[in-house]
């Protein structure tokens, strides 16, 4: 997911920092809905919640935010999902409406898919392996957000200039009669499995109109129907009649559930407080945590998202093309400080990839000292002896929160250092173009990132030398180190993350200990609910925060 | 005096001012009746002292910040503790609530949520409020004289052509139109040809300031005008053969000297409200520079565990405006006891 849309959505994805192990599941469908200490819901009840801001699409196709994701990944699966469970577990892929996962062949470029049979759509309709096609047609004809993962299917591009929506995508065939699918990729992509559990591949009818279906959202399947949307104001999910459990995929627990908008956040917190309302997804302020945690300490709790909250340190750009400057900066960061900037949600960490993900593996000993401590002493020396005292440094920053303070605190501490330096703020809009821009000339400031899809190449992606581009750069320090760089592209071309997680952990390691970014923290969010809800059943998964699906009363 | 009073007397806009009267060598009657209503009334004298002490403290801010505070404007203390009631306290707490008023010498008024002591940033901020609000002012009577001597004195096309023009500025509303102009400049800065101005200095709140008010500095000056051509010693200079430039410099402008005593004030606390509200909305003074806007700003996350935040230089801007409102009222009702300015601001409004 962008960085601008994430930032603005203050995105979702988080994970536990438990690594668990293997993979695969159970075929008897899941009905349980039980959380990580086996507590169980009750079946049945309505709830209500609150969104700070309202999706920006109600249509599987578009939504590109976390809102959007949390609320129609419940009511559209893929042909693979994720299990609907916590922490490292809840970010493995399993088969959603395939029967299996992708068969897929040794050069990468076929993916062999089978349809379950006797699917049915939330219309009664039954679910044919040609709408796998037609799904992808409306995202690519729609120019979605999300079109970008499929273009490496052969013939997409091709489909998107013709720029006629009934057209082809030669590299995909579908047999109704069987349900097999055939997927052929133009070039190797390692991460293509997980493009298909995204919300953007959840299945919809053959004959869904090309357009933005957000006022009537498509037919879909899961365990949910999206019964009625009020634009900009609330958006209703009722239970999917036609729905039955598949082995990944467990049936509601709710009849139904609205979420209505409510821009206050104070509000929100207040009316969780008294039980006006069951859930709400963005955190409290900084100011009402403490009197969450007293009044509702039962149902409050804290979670470190898949997201990482770094400094970006342009190399080709004087002070930072010198690894003594980017050293010293890694010495002074206080990774402590900036997390009460962040009102406690951030728990402070070395290394890029965040610890819920595969590949996580502890930089330890970190170079510039255990997370939360600064050595400005040491970063002064180290700042002499680059010959950089003195040096005027800007560091960008948008005026979103949290980046102005932590761009204020950057800057501050770069100026104890020894450097000259002084924020730039500019407008959340335009910020990651202008610091994405070369000729920006972006010395350093402020970036985060929250992952698309549970991989470590969602992240690594930032800090490799093949995504550096002249505007829309992601990689805003410009990192091109060949080692790292062979390092991604051996881990990025296989799909069996388990297979290369050390290739991954390396390149994470390389990365710190060249400074080539500052990584401070993982950004936390908090599940808050009401006294009716099963607080421990309701799941709180790593790819799309809360689990709808597994709402329930006590 | 007698300038003083025939312009203080003076009919609302369009009608003839300052008939008879002798232009020039009146400006240091108007400052004498100024400074003698200022004196004799509670509250001339309550309002020029709290503007004293604003404007004094906020000069004195590196005295404060070097010889008690011991910090910078700038500097955060996030990790930081200080010794309070003989206990270690942290200057922002791990949840991110800062600590509140000491009333010691360190984080005397508390601190914000970057640990910056909050006093010292209230009096650089002061500092910042009232030089952006001097000079949008100045910029403001400046460009509104200028612009209502031309259209008033000139009238014809040259009228029309600046009228519309201030009518479009007048229908764009004000803040919105701040803040859309401090947002493009943000980036850029802005680059006059002669002076160029980067994105984070304080001269470009001070230009988006001086430039949204000058409309209710033109308007007025212009009804003035346009009654002052008319007078019998405009007329006579101008059978004498004077040129406009002239008339405009030795019989006009002098004769606007009360209007642009009363109106100043006004202006001013209108210039530390406009500022306040820009810097709170993110489209005037830029980080890390502090501002009376931009603090409370900061504070409005955290506004119950940490009321200080806003509460403290909410109290001061608003003394600091009424402080100039009332001084604005008293000067107005001794050089301009009809209220004829304010009546014309009012019509061309």
């Amino acid at each position: 997911m962008t960085t601008t849309r994430i930032t603005a959505a203050l995105a979702a994805l988080s994970a536990t920092a438990v690594l668990a192990a293997g993979c695969g599941g159970s075929d008897e469908p899941d009905t349980s809905s039980k959380g990580g200490d086996g507590a169980s819901a009750q079946v049945g009840g309505t709830f209500t919640g609150v969104y700070t801001s309202f999706p920006d699409y109600i249509d599987p196709a578009l939504s590109y935010t976390q809102e959007g994701w949390m609320t129609l990944w419940p009511a559209y699966t893929g042909l693979l999902t994720y299990k609907h469970a916590e922490g490292a577990e809840g970010a493995k892929l399993v088969p959603g409406l395939a029967e299996a996962l992708p068969e897929i062949s040794d050069d990468g470029l076929t993916y062999k898919l089978k349809l379950r049979s006797g699917l049915k759509y939330s219309d009664g309709s039954p679910v044919k392996a040609s709408d796998f096609e037609h799904t992808i047609k409306r995202v690519l004809n729609l120019e979605s957000g999300g079109s970008a993962f499929y273009l490496s299917i052969e013939g997409a591009e091709k489909y998107v200039k013709a720029g006629k929506a009934d057209g082809d995508i030669t590299g995909i065939t579908a047999d109704d009669a069987t349900g097999e699918i055939t997927i052929k990729l133009a070039e190797k992509d390692g991460q293509f499995s997980y493009y298909l559990a995204m919300d953007f591949a959840g299945l919809v009818k053959g004959d869904t109109a090309f357009d933005n279906l957000t006022a009537k959202p498509p037919i879909g399947v899961g365990p949910f129907v999206i019964s009625n949307v009020k634009s900009n104001r609330s958006v209703t999910l009722t239970k999917n009649v036609n729905f039955t459990a598949l082995p990944e995929v467990p049936e509601a627990k709710a009849d139904s559930i609205t979420i209505e908008v409510q821009k206050n956040q104070r509000r929100q917190a207040q009316d969780i407080i008294n039980n006006a309302i069951d859930f709400m997804t963005d955190p409290p302020t900084p100011d009402q945590i403490r009197e969450v945690k007293t009044k509702a300490a039962d149902r409050y709790k804290e979670e470190v998202t898949n997201s990482q909250y770094y400094f970006f340190l342009n190399e080709r750009v004087a002070p930072f093309d010198n690894e003594k400057v980017r050293q010293a900066v890694g010495f002074a960061v206080d990774e402590r400080a900036l997390a009460r900037i962040f009102g406690g949600l951030l728990a402070p960490s070395c290394n890029f990839l965040p610890p819920g993900m595969i590949g996580y593996q502890k930089v330890e000993p970190c170079p510039w000292g255990e997370p939360g401590t600064a050595d400005l002493e040491k970063a002064k020396a180290l700042i002499k002896e680059a010959g950089a005292e003195g040096k005027s440094v800007t560091v960008w920053g948008n005026d979103e929160d949290p980046s102005t303070p932590v761009v204020e605190y950057l800057a501050d501490t770069l100026n104890k250092i020894g450097l000259k330096a002084k924020p730039r703020i500019v407008d959340g809009s335009v910020y990651f173009s202008t610091i994405g821009n070369q000729k920006t000339e972006a010395q350093t400031g402020f970036a985060n990132w929250f992952q698309d899809f549970p991989s470590p190449a969602n992240f690594m992606f930032l800090v490799d030398g093949k995504s550096i581009q002249s505007t829309n750069n992601q990689n805003f320090g410009n990192v091109d180190d060949p080692d790292i760089n062979a390092k991604i592209a051996d881990a990025k071309a296989n799909p069996d993350i388990e297979a290369v997680k050390d290739e991954w952990a390396a390149a994470d390691k390389a990365l710190i200990e060249k400074a080539y970014v500052i990584p401070y923290g993982n950004r936390k969010l908090t599940k808050i609910t009401s006294d009716k809800v099963a607080f421990d059943a309701f799941l709180w998964h790593p790819v799309y925060n809360q689990d709808l699906a597994s709402l329930g009363g006590k | 005096m007698a300038e003083a009073t025939q312009l203080a007397g003076a009919p609302s806009a369009g009608a003839p001012v300052g008939a008879d009267a002798p232009p020039d060598s009146a400006q240091v009657g108007l400052w004498r009746a100024a400074w003698r209503a200022i004196r004799s009334s509670w509250a001339g004298r309550l309002s020029l002292l709290a503007l004293i002490v604003v404007v004094g403290s906020s000069l004195a801010a590196p005295l404060w910040a070097n010889h008690v505070a011991h910090t910078g404007p700038f500097s955060n203390h996030l990790s930081d503790q200080i010794r309070l009631h003989g206990q270690l306290t942290d200057v922002v707490s791990f949840d991110g609530v800062p600590i509140g008023p000491t009333f010691q010498g360190r984080f005397f008024l508390g601190a914000d949520g970057n640990g910056r002591d909050i006093m010292v940033r209230l009096l650089y901020g002061g500092r910042n409020s009232l030089q952006i609000s001097l000079v949008a002012t100045i910029l403001t009577l400046g460009l509104g004289t200028l612009l209502g001597l031309v259209a008033g004195f000139f009238r014809g096309w040259v009228d029309s052509v600046i009228s519309r023009f201030l009518d479009i500025v007048q229908s764009t509303p004000i803040i919105l139109l701040g803040i859309a102009l401090g947002v493009a400049t943000a980036l850029g800065g802005v680059n006059l040809g002669i002076v160029k101005f980067a994105g984070d200095s304080l001269m470009i709140p001070a230009l988006i300031i001086g430039f949204i008010q000058m409309v209710y500095v033109a308007r007025p000056i212009r009804g003035i005008v346009l009654g002052l051509r008319e007078r019998p010693f405009v007329e006579a200079a101008r059978s004498q053969g004077a040129t406009s430039a002239r008339i405009i410099r030795r019989e006009i402008l002098p004769n606007l000297g009360t209007s642009l005593l009363v109106l100043a004030p006004i202006i001013f606390a209108q210039t530390v409200s406009y500022e306040a509200a820009l810097s709170f909305l993110g489209a005037g003074v830029q980080a890390p520079n502090a501002s009376w806007g931009k603090i409370i700003s900061e504070g409005l996350d955290v506004l119950i565990s940490a009321p200080h935040l806003t509460v403290i230089p909410g109290a001061v801007l608003a003394v600091t405006v009424l402080s100039l409102n009332l001084l604005g009222d008293v000067v107005r009702e001794a050089i301009d006891p009809r209220g004829t300015v304010l009546a014309a601001q009012k019509d061309e409004r």
